[in-house]
């Protein structure tokens, strides 16, 4: 396969954020038909920016890019999908109040001018047979799950007919049968002859479907090889990965030291909480979480995890039972975007939105701006976040970068209870490293609530872990070395 | 009986008071499903009311006259979309009532000689000897001008644009996540733009429709607060061309029987109508993400779009 010419082939791309950001520094890939090519890179690496520039989203300041050995222009995402390439955001890109056929018809071509959603039903089912990809035209996209939103984005772009699908960080958001069947899709579309870039921070993934591996680093080509090339065993192919990406050698493999244990900081007795639709989505719950210790709660998603924290946190109403916090929340949100950062403020501005009040940042009338740039900074230091200075725009950080700076914020406030909701989605190795030991430390003072969906976490950190199976939880006290099988069977109802 | 022609008075002159504002809300109705706020609808029905009046004073053509709205009220909704679109600044409302204020006091100081000239030419009427026989009907809907056709017949095309077409899909889109809609290809400036200018045209032809066929002749400020009436009725039909045709001729009804009932109700309630207009929609553009989407407001209603800047 190797011997075929690479269907796209990027040269030298450059490409400067305001003009000093480099985000890409004179980038090389090439990718071939058939292959499915996984893009690394540590949090603000570039690998982003690279992707839009070959969707046409952005424009490289230098280089060239090649299809099929003929040089193209992008100048909008259009020319782009005119010429094959199609992009799956990070963030989905889907009208959320419209539905998957308004979604999937927006902008297409070829299309009759009226009724146009009737072509797109039959053309759906084009894609159940083929790829089995299943999905329900009228529905709407708020009410479907992040899976089944990642389906409609694929459909999006395969309907346009892609021959490059670029995929970035499909699999931070999916469930583990999710990331089953999209890797089973995938592997369909590579025996077709279509090419893809994939991009994750998970490197069991990467050993597991890739056939060629390009990293970044600070926005430059760090390493590109066949997974062929890498070692064998896993744990040493991780470890050869994880030292090029971040440049030393990463350990995510934490000592727990002893902590004392203190009072409650959150009990929860026969809780009762509603889900949007009035039925119950959490069934009469207890459990208790002490100063010093990390109470864990795994899942599969969907199964009461979201309303439990938003009861607890006090964005959804209790129906029945008790829930009482003693003294402050810090809360750390999956939903980074909307619920943890208002995008449109500053780093500064973003790293005191749950703490203004405090005496440090504000006086009786006005914030006091100058103490809050040197906190900011002293965040950014210490969080080691990637970012040209504090008066940045929230929005303009790099996926994992917006993760850390949320994670400074809850993490430096001193809270009783700290709420940390997947809390090392989309972050590189070296940062996850870094969160761990963070939550760890944290747990002086301070009890902790871990939501996650990655088991191998919760494991890691936690002290007790609550599964949840349709709204009720079942607890299993560490160590769990010897309990990771009916951990794991609790979690499908077993 | 009399109570029944009471009723046929009151929804035969709702139809003839309803049109300009059912003129204006479809426009305005495309201009915000597309992402763009126009507070200027006052400004282009004025300034299309005078345009339309003095040209076909001029000319004698009705038809002139209104063509001549449009053209004036679509050049000044253009006003309206560079500032929104192009310069991309966060001053939509300030550019749309500046557009307002600008045609009300224009029309003012270019109308003073115009004030009281009688116009002889006027819009054909539909109306048939077949048409009056029907009972109720009839007698509600004849005698009515030709623009009140076209102005219903407007409303069911629009709507089946917006819901039942491509066009609608791309429109709605670019008023719901213009981000997704470029990621696709689609010009959203290129839609913004075209949907601002058709509620700039409509604006116009609704205020020629007031100084040509409802009141044939030419008075300061004739448009009394219609372009603010125009946008809560947009919201209040939820965006939707039907709910709107419908919503117009409830105002336009009231708008008779506030005249009837003058003794008994403050005429003053109408006149706070453009301030409290202005308050909903900033109200509406502030709330909450859940209540807009709640109440269906276009998600980006108000919101200049930037590519380059995530
Ligand atoms: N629109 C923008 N304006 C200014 N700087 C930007 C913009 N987009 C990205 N950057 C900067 O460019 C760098 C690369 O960002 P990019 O999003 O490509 O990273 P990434 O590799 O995708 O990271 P992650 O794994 O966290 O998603 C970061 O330092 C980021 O802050
Ligand atoms: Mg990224």
């Amino acid at each position: 396969m190797k011997n075929s010419n690479p269907i796209l082939s990027m040269r030298n791309i450059t490409k400067i954020f305001s003009g000093k950001v480099r985000a890409n520094d004179a980038v090389n890939l090439d990718v071939h038909p058939g292959e499915i090519h996984a893009l690394l890179g540590e949090n603000g690496a570039g690998k982003t920016t690279l992707m839009n520039i070959l969707s046409g989203y952005y424009r490289a300041d230098e280089g060239e890019i090649f299809m099929h050995g003929k040089p193209v222009l992008f100048k909008s995402p259009r020319q782009a999908i005119e010429n094959g390439i199609g992009m799956v955001h990070q963030h989905f890109m889907l009208v959320p109040q419209h539905t998957v056929a308004e979604n999937i018809a927006l902008g297409l071509k070829g299309l009759p001018f009226v009724f146009p959603l009737r072509i797109i039903e039959g053309r759906l089912r084009e894609f159940v047979s083929k790829y089995d990809l299943s999905i329900e035209p009228g529905a709407r996209i708020w009410q479907l799950s992040v899976g089944e939103r990642q389906k409609v984005e694929i459909i999006k772009v395969l309907i346009r007919g892609a021959r490059v699908l670029i995929l970035d960080e499909p699999t931070s958001v999916l469930t583990p049968e999710e990331i089953d069947r999209l890797f089973r899709i995938l592997k369909k579309m590579k025996a077709e002859g279509k090419a893809i870039i994939f991009i994750t921070h998970k490197l069991g993934e990467v050993l597991e479907i890739s056939d060629y591996i390009t990293i970044l680093r600070k926005g430059r080509v760090a390493a590109s090889l066949p997974s062929s090339a890498i070692a064998q065993k896993e744990e040493k192919a991780k470890a050869e990965l994880a030292l090029k990406m971040v440049g030393r050698e990463v350990i995510l493999d934490v000592k727990k030291k002893h902590v004392n244990l203190g009072d409650a900081v959150l009990e929860v007795k026969d809780l009762l909480i509603l889900n949007d639709r009035g039925s119950e989505a959490v069934k009469g719950i207890s459990f208790s979480v002490r100063r010093g210790e990390i109470f864990g709660i795994v899942g599969v998603a969907g199964n009461g995890q979201g309303p439990l924290v938003e009861a607890i946190t006090g964005h959804r109403p209790i129906s029945g039972g008790g829930c009482t916090v003693t003294g402050e929340i810090g809360y750390i949100p999956e939903d980074r975007l909307n619920m943890g950062s208002v995008p449109d403020l500053t780093i500064a501005e973003n790293s005191i939105l749950t703490q203004y009040r405090n005496s440090c940042f504000s006086g009786h009338l006005f914030l006091n701006l100058p103490s809050i740039q040197e906190w900011a900074k002293k965040l950014i230091a210490m969080f080691n976040i990637m970012a040209s200075g504090v008066n940045t725009p929230a929005k303009q950080l790099s996926g994992g970068n917006l993760q850390r700076l949320i994670l400074a914020r809850e993490l430096s406030r001193n809270s009783s209870l700290l709420i940390a909701e997947q809390p090392t989605h989309g972050l590189d190795v070296g940062s996850i490293e870094y969160v761990w030991k963070s939550i760890l430390e944290q747990r002086k003072n301070a009890g902790i609530l871990l939501v996650s969906g990655d088991l191998s976490e919760a494991l890691a950190l936690c002290d007790r872990i609550g599964v949840m199976y349709h709204g009720k939880v079942t607890i299993f006290t560490g160590p769990f070395s010897n309990k990771i099988e009916k951990i794991g069977l609790k979690m499908i109802g077993m | 009986m009399e109570l029944q022609t009471f009723i046929i008075d009151t929804l035969s002159r709702a139809l003839a008071y309803g049109t300009p504002l059912l003129l204006g809300t479809l426009g305005e109705i495309y201009c915000e499903r597309s992402g763009v706020l126009n507070l200027g609808v006052e400004g282009m029905m004025i300034l299309g009311a005078f345009a339309g009046f003095v040209t076909t004073y001029a000319t004698g053509n009705p038809f002139l006259g209104v063509l001549a709205a449009a053209i004036v009220g679509g050049s000044a909704s253009m006003i309206h979309a560079f500032f929104s679109i192009t310069i991309k600044t966060n001053i939509q409302v300030v550019s749309g009532l500046a557009i307002t204020f600008f045609g009300l006091g224009l029309t003012g100081v270019l109308g003073r000689g115009w004030e009281g000239k009688p116009l002889d030419a006027s819009l054909p009427i539909i109306g048939s000897p077949f048409l009056e026989s029907i009972p109720v009907l009839g007698p509600i809907f004849s005698g009515q001008s030709v623009l009140v056709y076209i102005s219903i017949g407007l409303a069911l095309i629009l709507w089946f644009i917006l819901f039942k077409t491509s066009w609608g899909i791309s429109i709605r889109s670019a008023g719901e996540d213009p981000e997704a809609a470029d990621a696709l290809g689609v010009n959203t400036s290129l839609v913004r733009y075209l949907c601002v200018l058709t509620g700039g045209v409509l604006a116009g032809i609704g205020g020629a429709y007031l100084s040509i066929d409802y009141r044939p002749s030419w008075t300061q400020g004739m448009t009394v607060g219609m372009g603010w009436i125009v946008i809560a009725l947009t919201i209040f039909s939820f965006w939707n061309p039907l709910a709107a045709l419908i919503g117009s001729y409830l105002f336009g009804s009231l708008f008779y029987l506030s005249f009837k009932l003058q003794p008994y109700l403050a005429p003053e309630l109408l006149m706070i109508m453009p301030y409290l207009t202005t308050i909903l929609a900033l109200v509406l553009l502030n709330c909450s993400k859940t209540f807009r989407r709640r109440l269906g407001v276009p998600a980006a209603l108000g919101l200049p779009y930037n590519r380059e800047e995530k």
